[in-house]
């Protein structure tokens, strides 16, 4: 199944770059694009969306507060924090604010494969939801046999 | 009167010379003998011929010779067994000695060998002697005593000496004229003397390219070699000439070495009677490091959708554009002399595109960025596999224990894994969903691939035994080994005078030759080098990044990379709002600079 995909940036340049770096996986499917909060609110209302990438400094607004926004509002979305500006303090924020993982521009094919990655352990996480007891993990699955 | 006059001349101009004589001051030396005031007094003389002093007495009214012996570390003087130094007088009965320190002449020689052991070194030391004599000295009143400094050489040493010691260790050539020189020489010097005798190399094995005509292409604007039809000769062997072995100074072979660097044979060639055959039509690829016919595919109009996927063994040439929808996969070179637009072109060999690349996707050496895509899924894969199967003896082992029935024994694995390693079950379905460009051309792939499918996937996975764990652990691991040799060392290259709004991707180098890259994203695997302007987008490169002017003047986010620390990206000149990073170092500029270089190491 393809995983839907909101890219949420104020560069034109940059968002034809990361459909196309996006674009050439199979498992991705670009649906949308975005320039700034309310644009992207709004196709959020109406679309669903699987993994959205957004930029930090979008003109005057905060990329942050976006991320908080999806984050609380939208629980099972994927998020990818995707600037310029990469330092610990970003970072930190990031993680603060909800986001799974923060990428670093200019983007390879290979960040994109690691997202995919993290992106599979993060459904399988949301769906299983419960963790194995360490103590009687044997007994356990052997009683399933 | 006349006669008092004559008196009074002869007193004025009498002659001086007795006034002379009687005020005249004895010098100190004296070198000569001088007359005796009057004939009649004889005074004492000293003469010194060949070291031998000899001394005459004056008589009554005379006066003894004297001597000065100079203070010198060479010469001792005794008189009648006394050292004297300095102002003497001396007579017949004195028993006076001279006694020299001579230095003795010396020469001997030294062997040794060179570091290779092909030559053997002989120097000579050469110690000058020095003898010392008096000056002569003929019949004077008063002499010193003058040293002369006469050089001894030693005499020069045998030949036959020298020879008879090289021989009870080393052999080899004799470098007579050396020796011989050496012998005789008057200062110390060193010279080769004996020499090994050096291996002579071999020939190596080489292919002689056969003479094939040629035609103008009108297309690449020179004289190439025309498409050769399968059974054409391309080569003859020309068989090696084994070298001769040497042997250094103690008589030790040296073996000859000879290199054979073969160009490797392609699919499209083989061996045939010692002549490199085709065994394919198409095009001939001969440079140093490879020979190979290569099948050829010419479209001589536009491709469009129309005319379908295209996926050609060998090279694709089209001498118009690639336009919307097309698709061309080639294991050779795609070239195109027009454009490319809205279209994918992988070309393994390389890509070339005379004019412009649009909202398309470009790859160059599909195989080899396959590879290094997948090098990092397989380990892991492997790594979570030897995990699971820590555990799966562990339990395994438990339920033996408890008695439990080979088929409950079966269902183990199955339930482990989707239990507690759901990671390594989304990995082998990721490892059999993987491109299947390579499981058709590799083979262990292919086997690796089917091994999960059948026991690892679906209803297999319920009945899956210690063996079969066992099995695809190893299967994996070999593979992992294989992988990191296998992988071709030749990378590819795109090459196209503008991109727009397209991926491009190499293996080797990206090179831009007309107006640049507006809003893309590449990635090289060695370096990419803009000749125009770079605006928005992404540049990624594995060690070298070279462009013209990066950004542009309203500031579009532009960012480019080098993967290695000890890469460097230059630009000519760099507008504001661009991202500059080598290695973990990164930089970003909100004003104009012009001539960038940016290195990792700062």
């Amino acid at each position: 199944m393809s995983i839907r995909t909101l890219f949420v940036d104020d560069s034109p340049e940059t968002l034809e770059a990361l459909n196309l770096l996006y674009g050439s996986f199979r498992e991705i499917a670009v649906v949308g694009q975005a320039v700034n909060f309310s644009e992207a609110k709004s196709f959020l209302q109406s679309t669903r969306i699987d993994l959205i990438s957004i930029d930090i400094q979008m003109g005057t607004e905060n990329g942050f507060d976006l991320c908080s926004y999806v984050h609380f509002h939208y629980p099972d979305i994927f998020i990818v924090m995707c600037s310029i500006e990469f330092n610990e303090k970003n970072n930190e924020c990031a993680q603060k604010c909800g986001a799974h993982r923060f990428l670093s521009k200019p983007v390879r094919s290979h960040d994109i494969q690691e997202l995919l990655d993290g992106y599979q352990e993060f459904r399988c996480a949301r769906e299983s939801g419960n963790s194995d007891d360490e103590l009687a993990w044997m007994e356990n699955l052997l009683a399933r046999c | 009167m006349p006669e008092l006059i004559s008196r009074i001349k002869h007193w004025f101009f009498r002659d001086d010379s007795s006034v002379l004589a009687t005020t005249t001051l004895t010098p100190a030396v004296q070198h000569s003998t001088r007359e005796t005031d009057t004939p009649t007094i004889r005074h004492g003389t000293v003469s010194i011929s060949n070291n031998r002093i000899l001394v005459t007495n004056p008589d009554t009214e005379g006066s003894y010779a004297a001597i000065r012996i100079p203070s010198s570390p060479v010469l001792t003087v005794t008189i009648d067994g006394q050292t004297v130094i300095g102002q003497t007088i001396v007579h017949k009965g004195q028993d006076i000695k001279f006694t020299f320190k001579n230095v003795p002449a010396s020469r001997k020689f030294s062997l040794s060998v060179s570091k290779d052991s092909m030559a053997v070194i002989c120097k000579v030391q050469v110690v000058v002697g020095e003898k010392y004599r008096l000056q002569d000295v003929n019949n004077t009143r008063y002499a010193v005593l003058e040293l002369e400094l006469q050089k001894v050489y030693p005499d020069p040493l045998s030949v036959e000496e020298i020879v008879s010691q090289l021989a009870e260790v080393y052999k080899g050539e004799l470098e007579e004229e050396q020796l011989s020189y050496l012998c005789g020489v008057k200062q110390t010097q060193e010279a080769v003397v004996l020499r090994g005798v050096p291996p002579i190399p071999g020939k190596p094995v080489r292919y002689k390219p056969v003479k094939l005509p040629r035609v103008y292409d009108p297309t690449q604007r020179r004289m190439r070699v025309c498409t050769v039809p399968v059974g054409t000769t391309i080569a003859v062997v020309e068989p090696g000439i084994p070298g001769v072995p040497g042997r250094d100074v103690f008589g030790n072979e040296i073996l000859s070495t000879t290199t054979d660097r073969l160009p490797k044979l392609g699919r499209g060639v083989t061996e045939v009677n010692g002549q490199i055959v085709a065994i394919s039509n198409g095009r001939l690829i001969y440079t140093k490091n490879h020979i190979d016919v290569v099948p050829e595919l010419t479209v001589v109009h536009d491709l469009s959708s129309k005319d379908g996927k295209i996926e050609f063994d060998g090279n694709v040439v089209v001498l118009g554009s690639v336009l919307d929808g097309s698709s061309i996969k080639a294991t050779g070179t795609v070239e195109v002399l027009g454009s490319i637009l809205c279209s994918t072109v992988m070309g393994e060999q390389g890509v070339f595109v005379s004019k412009s690349i649009v909202g398309s996707q470009v790859v160059a050496g599909q195989s080899r960025l396959l590879y290094k895509e997948f090098i990092p899924l397989i380990k892991r894969c492997l790594k979570e596999f030897e995990h699971f199967q820590t555990e799966y003896v562990e339990l395994i082992g438990h339920a033996e224990k408890q008695y439990y029935s080979k088929d409950r024994l079966a269902r183990v694995a199955d339930l482990l894994l989707a239990g507690r390693h759901p990671s390594l079950g989304r990995l082998l379905s990721a490892l059999v969903a993987h491109d299947t460009d390579l499981t058709q051309t590799d083979d262990r792939l292919r086997h690796i691939v089917t091994t999960i499918r059948s026991k690892w996937t679906g209803i297999g996975r319920t009945n899956i035994t210690e063996l079969d764990v066992v099995y695809l652990h190893q299967i994996l691991s070999e593979y992992v080994t294989h992988l990191d040799s296998a992988v071709s060392v030749e990378t590819s290259d795109v090459k196209a005078g503008s991109v727009t709004s397209s991926s491009i991707r190499a293996s080797g180098k990206i090179k831009i030759t007309g107006e640049g890259v507006y809003a893309s994203s590449m990635e090289a695997g060695d370096a990419a080098l803009i000749k125009g302007s770079v605006r928005g987008g992404f540049i990624v490169s594995e060690n070298r990044v070279h462009l013209q002017e990066l950004g542009s003047p309203v500031g579009a986010e532009t960012s480019v990379r080098v993967l290695n620390e000890k890469g460097k990206i230059t630009a000519r000149g760099r507008h504001p709002n661009t991202l500059l990073q080598v290695g973990s170092h990164r930089n970003r500029n909100f004003a104009t600079e012009h001539n960038t270089t940016f290195r990792g190491e700062h």
